[in-house]
């Protein structure tokens, strides 16, 4: 009795923007069931801007100068607590050996790189909208008056910090002293970040909004040369 | 696996700082008038002005390297991307060790929070980073990540210095002698020059020097892994 063959067809190459999509559901999947990973943003959000609520208020500032000083303690709040978020969302890939295996299956590297930063941007503005809320009751801030400025800003924070925190934490991953040298490295290089995240918060805020403010084409800008820097540069960032 | 260029330029160099460092000296403190308002103290600003020049030259160098590093692999841009970084770092802390005896002189205090000053102090984190990152990195894959790491951070070297443009003029207290045109004295000039032309020099002669030990110490342990 002969068996006819099966048929066998070539395995069919799924498209650019469907590997896109699975890896960014993957890296999504990995922080949000991991215990440490989202957990660990929400709590540290909330422990933050608490901690500095209750430095400030004890302060006995007047209303002024709260809200003078409000757009530093959101962008600090938010910037402590992704620090280790990055970090953890990182080092799983690391651990697990999975960027190297997504690389042998021929996956290009600047993909994996996109997925991650726009899983880990959309975590991280979920922490600064949670630092925002906690700051804005504590503080009596009504912060979400101006909800649409805050959200561009946060939106492009996010964006240019994932780029900035992926491609560093990925250099930084295998080295002695991590701890030391990624949050060394992360502090100035997110200066131009840092510094047009307060000023566009406090124009939005006190101010006459954001769409006038120079800080805005400079977080753009800022956000074009990490993006496409981290694009270009992660494949010699995770060469093994 | 050095290049012929490399010997050519580290001798010009070295000749060439060898006999301005000490002409400039000899300009600085001997024929330089006091400046009417800071006195002797501000002799400062021909070693502090040209080492600023000096260490963005070398964020330059180290940015250049990298880049070739990556594209081609070479050896000697690996080790030249490590001397300008180490080299970036050593006049670093020459700025901001000379802007605070200066800024001492001036304002009564040894550092303020004034955009000038926090900018080259994230200069010198950037380069501190740099250094542990080869001190402490992954042997195997620390040059290409020294690389991406140097041209990131040559990259950020400009918005933050747009940054400081963009903040408001009450907070900047650092003299602008240059852009407002403050060398009245034809001396003050000459003096400027030559001191910032000798650094420069030196400067290339050691990132030269300290590249050639990097290509050494690469084809020493090859050689071992070889036999």
């Amino acid at each position: 009795m002969s068996t006819s063959p099966s048929p066998c067809f070539p395995p069919r190459k799924p498209s650019p923007g469907r590997i896109w999509y699975i890896l960014v559901q993957k890296d999504i999947s990995l922080m949000l069931f991991s215990r440490e990973g989202a957990t660990g943003l929400v709590t540290l959000s909330l422990m933050n801007a608490t901690i500095l609520a209750i430095g400030t208020t004890s302060a006995m500032l007047i209303r002024e100068h709260i809200l003078r000083i409000a757009p530093a303690l959101l962008v600090a709040s938010f910037i402590f607590s992704i620090l280790t978020f990055v970090e953890h969302g990182c080092a799983v890939d690391y651990r697990e050996r999975a960027i190297d295996a997504l690389r042998v299956m021929g996956i290009p590297p600047a993909s994996l790189f996109l997925a991650k930063v726009c899983a880990i941007s959309l975590f991280i503005a979920g922490g600064a909208m949670v630092s925002a809320s906690t700051l804005s009751l504590l503080l009596d801030l009504s912060l979400f008056k101006v909800w649409d400025q805050l959200l561009v800003c946060a939106s492009l924070l996010s964006i240019g910090f994932s780029s900035l925190l992926v491609l560093l934490s990925t250099i930084t991953i295998s080295a002695r002293l991590q701890g030391i040298i990624l949050p060394l490295l992360a502090i100035p290089l997110s200066f131009p970040l840092t510094l047009s995240g307060i000023e566009l918060t406090l124009e939005s805020l006190v101010g006459g909004g954001i769409w006038q403010s120079p800080w805005l084409p400079l977080l753009i800008i800022a956000d074009v040369v990490y993006l496409v820097g981290g694009i270009n540069l992660f494949e010699f960032a995770v060469k093994s | 696996m050095i290049p012929s260029w490399h010997d050519t330029t580290e001798r010009l160099s070295a000749l060439v700082a060898s006999a301005l460092i000490p002409l400039s000296l000899w300009i600085i403190f001997m024929k330089v008038p006091n400046e009417q308002v800071m006195g002797a103290v501000q002799r400062i600003f021909y070693f502090h002005v040209g080492s600023a020049i000096a260490a963005y030259a070398a964020v330059g160098i180290s940015f250049i390297a990298g880049i070739k590093f990556l594209l081609f692999g070479n050896v000697s841009d690996d080790a030249m991307n490590e001397a300008a970084g180490e080299v970036g770092l050593l006049l670093c802390t020459i700025v901001l060790g000379s802007g605070m005896i200066w800024g001492h002189a001036a304002w009564n205090t040894w550092f303020r929070w004034e955009p000038r000053l926090v900018t080259f102090l994230l200069l010198w984190l950037i380069f501190v980073a740099f250094v542990l990152l080869r001190a402490f990195g992954e042997r195997e894959v620390i040059g290409p990540q020294a690389a991406v790491l140097s041209i990131i951070g040559s990259a950020t070297v400009p918005l933050v210095w747009i940054s400081v443009k963009l903040l408001p003029q009450a907070a900047q207290l650092h003299p602008q002698v240059i852009e407002n045109q403050g060398l009245r004295h034809p001396l003050f000039t000459v003096a400027f020059l030559v001191s910032t032309v000798a650094i420069m020099s030196f400067m290339v002669w050691l990132v030269l020097a300290r590249a050639r030990i990097g290509i050494l110490e690469r084809t020493l342990s090859s050689s071992r892994f070889t036999n």
